[in-house]
């Protein structure tokens, strides 16, 4: 019984951790307003049960409506905040188009779609003269738009003292006659202020684009870092531009319900705005630094503040106290802002890498003299080399059906050589990404898993397509994890569906030794229907599956899991289909690719070495806890990589044969292939490809053939 | 007297003392004389077929002895392939050097010094200190008066069990002073780390000692070691330090016979690991330094290690390094010879340096290596 829950304990542990969901979900996006979030409820709840009839509809309707406004012009703020700038103009502004509307509206009772479309273009113009002095000019932000905010707050006041009485007058003498300037200012859509419904239609736009459009990313981008959004070929001066513009524009919509509703020209029209946007922003959770926030976090600061504001204003703070609590919330602000930024990324850094327990067999003795079928011995010694540095970590070799050699390159080539000697070398196809595991198809097409990227197909004359990126989504991971994120290798069945592995959705292909480290089951496989289009997982939670290969009757899928050290199937067809079994329990290596021999068995390659020190360590959870934590990366305890090996296993998992490297020149193995009676071996590290003769093998069997029949 | 004063300066400020100790824990990058380089590779392989090989030393006739397996060879600096059996032993020979009387003192695996006279013959043994047997016996110098100072390694374990004196973390080497008339012994230090080479230093008013596990050389006052009046004169290296020679410009050669690593200093610091370890693998496979590697797969490998595009990186972290340091008389270190992380010359325990040839031990990989003149200008 107490072995049983120990077991249990250790399988929950195993499959389960607290610091891998915290880390999961620090990373998520909407974490950043979680707090800002909380504190609304608290804010609202606070001063809604402390002051009286402060959630009755008289009340709360003339509430909304000021919060729509400000909630606009604070839209403004946040979007050249989000592009890395700041528009402390939008208060002179608002004033200006304020002015403006009621302007054209008593003094010149222009039509109510002329005086919009004035007051639009007013605002756009004057912001898009900021974005032209900051985005082309190259001229700081924070200062061009504080002169922006003294002139146009100057020329306010100027007109202000000219036409300030005519229009308050003009306003009481002959009212402007418009249904729809009264909607603006005293409406409502479905029981909702006019203006909050136009807020709520405005910022779900915006969301949107600034969410799930391209442009929306460039401006994210360019707020993140001008110089690598530069590098990636964003056109930064016209982005910057464009915010500003948008920034005026949103500033006069904001403008106008103003003037709708309370038909005031003063001077004094939206002093302070800019601090007080800027403070709801921030407490939102948009990023003074630039790169970060959305429209639902701009409302969520919005709201915060004017209740805030308005508690203070009903309980008789104003004035210079007022502006005083003002300043304090801002810096609280913005210093939660910077270290939420600075601690955050730390902090999942800490926690990210969760290592588990694992406990495998121990494997057959590999040492000289054992007498096991893995005893070290100098087979591959005599292997040639083909292409030594002309190809960059073949992880994957493959021949087609006109013995042309294929190897998979680094820097994302597939890279072919010539038929008979490999003299000739070539670069077949440029999939960039880091291209894994390869397969031909039935019409001669390339499958190639590429890290990063996903599934793609090259066709014969060497034109990339892709074939998926997307698998469905595990709904028990808090991890997003259907963006295929590491593809390994792939084989193809006989129906021509397309099985591959993802050795782990954790990690990048330049972190993959992390994820040995965790040891957890982060990896699966997946399937591909090319007919349908569909793509589909079929094993979930795999540990590090890698290499993948159909089963000569084409009834079953084996999958290598390297980090086990077992080969396990997967049936595709017959009575035990969708079952999953294990073929080899354990090896005294870490098994990479699996691929067909000539003989009805199955070549394995090995890219590691089981060795005991840290076999230990796979059992010590805290030791790698803390080794990951404390020992530089270059010096972790590792699997030993530095001496190749094949094997050959039968249908049962019997392992009939191993070779062996002692020189160390093919190291760490990953893939083998047979063709025509020779075996050709890659390596994930290998400067070239190796090539050793078979004895008593079929000098005429053929992959592709084996695969899909002659031609 | 460089080291010196900064000590004493560094006394001065207590907070930045403290700094300074704390510091001592990590490994100190390797700068200035201790630069990487490739010199090791480039000296000359002295012929011989000698396995074991442990120690070398001259005497004035210019001689050269070198212990190797049970067994002290002799052979004269010119004529390297004439090597004879000097004298034998019934255990492993070790640390060699010279008693003022001439006598070659021997230090025997397990069995303490032996003095052994101009013709081979044996004149006597040191083993036993306040009753307890002399087992790691690892070198030994005559003082100015005569007396002869013997560093034992550890009370528990033989020399070639040294790293697991090591992984135990023991504390238990001993300084012993003897008579080379009557061979009477006192104990003057025990507790140390490891100590290893016993030097008098160059104006004869110090004992010099170096402790491998403390990664540290000490001095003693000569007139009153007992006293334990040790001053670190040099802190914090970052290999285990062995055998001290002098060097013919007033200096001193201190070898290094393994370097080390931060996954060993981590492994050292996680008991329940490191007992694991010890309890289950065998010692050839265990996280440790050592004199040589790279000959077995099953030996523990660290990320850096891996063999890209046919490179092992030669500043992957060492299981084994060859490293021989030059002191000047302040003990600063002003050059060294480096055989870096893929190197076949590891391991290094004895040095001599004869009319300004340097002669070394590489103990890992069974080579006596002679510099030529060119590498050690």
């Amino acid at each position: 019984m107490t072995s049983q829950a120990k077991k249990l304990y250790l399988h929950l542990r195993w499959r389960w951790s607290i610091k891998k969901f915290l880390a999961e979900l620090l990373e998520k996006r909407w974490m950043d307003a979680i707090i800002p979030f909380i504190v609304m409820v608290g804010v609202v709840l606070m001063f809604g049960l402390s002051v009286e009839n402060y959630f009755s509809s008289e009340s709360l309707a003339f509430t909304s409506r000021q919060f729509a406004e400000t909630a606009f012009v604070a839209l403004a703020m946040a979007i050249t905040l989000i592009s890395g700038g700041i528009d402390l103009s939008v208060g002179s502004m608002f004033a200006l188009v304020n002015f403006l509307a009621l302007f054209l509206t008593h003094i010149y009772k222009l039509p109510i779609a002329g005086v919009i479309a004035i007051c639009l273009v007013a605002g756009i113009t004057m912001g898009m003269f900021n974005g032209f002095l900051i985005g082309y000019m190259k001229t700081k932000a924070f200062l061009t738009t504080l002169v922006s905010m003294i002139s146009i707050r100057a020329l306010v006041r100027m007109l202000y003292l000219k036409h300030g009485t005519d229009i308050a007058m003009a306003g009481k003498i002959e009212p402007y006659e418009s249904h729809v300037w009264d909607f603006l200012g005293e409406g409502f859509v479905f029981g909702i202020p006019s203006n909050v419904f136009v807020l709520m239609v405005i910022a779900l736009v915006m969301h949107i684009f600034l969410t799930r459009s391209r442009h929306g990313w460039r401006v994210t981008a360019v707020g993140g870092g001008r110089r690598p959004a530069r590098h990636v070929g964003i056109k930064v001066e016209k982005t910057v531009f464009f915010t500003y513009a948008v920034s005026g524009l949103l500033t006069a919509i904001g403008a106008i319900f103003y003037a709708a509703r309370l038909h005031s020209a003063a001077s004094e029209t939206g002093v302070g705005l800019e601090i007080l946007t800027l403070m709801a922003v921030v407490i939102g959770g948009v990023s003074i630094s630039g790169g970060k926030g959305t429209p639902g976090r701009v409302l969520i600061g919005i709201i915060i503040v004017m209740v805030i504001m308005n508690a203070l204003l009903r309980n008789g703070v104003g004035g210079a106290l007022n502006a005083f609590i003002q300043g304090g919330i801002l810096v609280i602000a913005i210093g939660f802002d910077v270290k939420w930024l600075k601690h955050l990324f730390e902090a999942i850094e800490k926690i990210y890498v969760v290592p588990t327990y694992m406990k495998i067999p121990k494997p057959p003795d590999p040492r000289p003299g054992s007498g096991s079928v893995f005893a070290f011995n100098s087979r591959l010694k005599d292997a040639e080399s083909i292409g030594v540095d002309r190809v960059d970590g073949p992880e994957d070799v493959i021949l087609d059906r006109n013995d042309c050699l294929y190897g998979c390159d680094r820097r994302g080539l597939i890279i072919r050589f010539s038929k008979d000697d490999f003299s000739k070398r070539e670069i077949f196809a440029n999939v960039g990404g880091r291209p894994l595991g390869m397969a031909f198809d039935a019409e001669d097409n390339l499958v190639v898993c590429v890290a990063g990227m996903g599934l793609y197909g090259v066709r014969p004359e060497g034109k990339v397509f892709k074939m998926t990126d997307e698998t469905n989504r595990n709904w028990t991971r808090l991890r997003d994890d259907s963006r295929i994120r590491m593809a390994d290798d792939c084989d193809i069945a006989a129906d021509g569906k397309i099985y591959f592995s993802e050795l782990t959705n954790r990690y990048e292909m330049d972190d993959w030794p992390i994820d040995a480290q965790e040891g957890r089951p982060n990896g699966r496989l997946i399937c591909y229907d090319p007919v349908k289009g569909k793509t589909r997982t079929v094993v979930k939670d795999l540990v590090s599956p890698n290499g993948i290969c159909i089963s000569h009757d084409g009834h079953s899928v084996l999958i290598a899991l390297t980090w086990l050290s077992k080969v396990i199937r997967y049936w595709i067809q017959g009575p035990k289909k969708g079952k999953v079994e294990t073929v080899i329990n354990t090896l005294p290596i870490y098994p990479d690719n699996i691929n067909r021999a000539s003989d009805g068995n199955y070549w394995l390659a090995s890219v590691g070495l089981r060795t005991p020190a840290y076999d230990l360590a796979m059992e010590m959870t805290r030791f790698r806890i803390k080794m990951v934590k404390f020992v530089p990366r270059d010096e972790w305890l590792y699997p030993n990589v530095n001496w190749g090996c094949v094997l050959k296993f039968n249908e049962k998992g019997q392992v009939l044969d191993s070779l062996w490297d002692p020189k160390g020149i093919f190291v760490h193995v990953t893939s083998m292939r047979e063709h025509k009676g020779y075996l050709y071996l890659g390596g994930l590290h290998a400067n070239r490809i190796g090539r050793i003769r078979l004895d008593g093998a079929n000098a005429n069997w053929v992959g592709p053939e084996a695969y899909w029949g002659k031609k | 007297m460089g080291g010196h004063i900064l000590n004493k300066f560094k006394a001065m400020f207590a907070v930045q003392h403290k700094l300074y100790q704390v510091e001592t824990h990590a490994i100190p990058p390797m700068d200035a004389g201790l630069l990487p380089n490739d010199a090791l590779d480039r000296f000359q392989v002295v012929p011989s077929s000698l396995m074991e090989i442990d120690d070398i030393v001259f005497d004035a006739r210019g001689y050269f002895y070198i212990s190797s397996k049970n067994q002290v060879f002799r052979f004269r600096a010119g004529n390297e392939e004439d090597f004879t059996v000097f004298a034998e032993f019934d255990g492993p020979a070790g640390g060699l050097n010279f008693c003022l009387d001439g006598k070659l003192m021997v230090c025997v695996a397990g069995k303490g010094v032996a003095f052994v006279g101009d013709d081979g013959a044996l004149v006597g043994t040191v083993d036993m200190a306040d009753a307890l047997p002399i087992r790691c016996a690892l070198s030994a110098v005559t003082g100015p008066d005569g007396a002869v100072y013997i560093a034992e390694g550890t009370i528990y374990h033989e020399p070639t069990d040294w790293y697991v004196d090591l992984m135990e973390k023991r504390q238990a080497g001993r300084l012993i002073r003897c008579d080379p008339d009557t061979f009477e012994t006192e104990v003057l230090l025990s507790g140390l780390s490891y100590p290893y080479g016993v030097a008098i230093s160059r104006n004869q008013k110090w004992l010099l000692v170096s402790e491998s596990w403390k990664h540290t050389l000490s001095r003693f006052p000569i007139d009153n070691i007992k006293e334990n009046r040790r001053e670190i004169v040099v802190p914090n290296l970052p290999g285990y330090p062995g055998r001290i020679t002098y060097s013919s410009d007033g200096g001193y050669w201190m070898c290094i016979f393994a370097m080390r690593t931060y996954l060993v200093d981590f492994v050292l610091t996680e008991n329940k690991y490191r007992k694991m370890m010890m309890r289950s693998i065998d010692p050839a496979y265990w996280i440790r330094p050592a004199l040589f590697s790279g000959e077995d797969f099953l030996e523990p490998l660290q990320a850096a290690h891996a063999i890209t595009l046919g490179i092992l990186k030669p500043w992957a972290p060492p299981r084994s390094y060859g490293l021989v340091l030059k002191m000047d008389e302040d003990f600063e270190v002003t050059k060294s010879f480096h055989c870096r992380t893929g190197g076949k010359r590891h391991g290094i325990s004895g040095a001599a340096e004869k009319e300004g040839e340097l002669y070394i031990v590489s103990k890992g990989n069974n080579m006596v290596l002679r510099s030529g003149e060119e590498v050690l200008k």
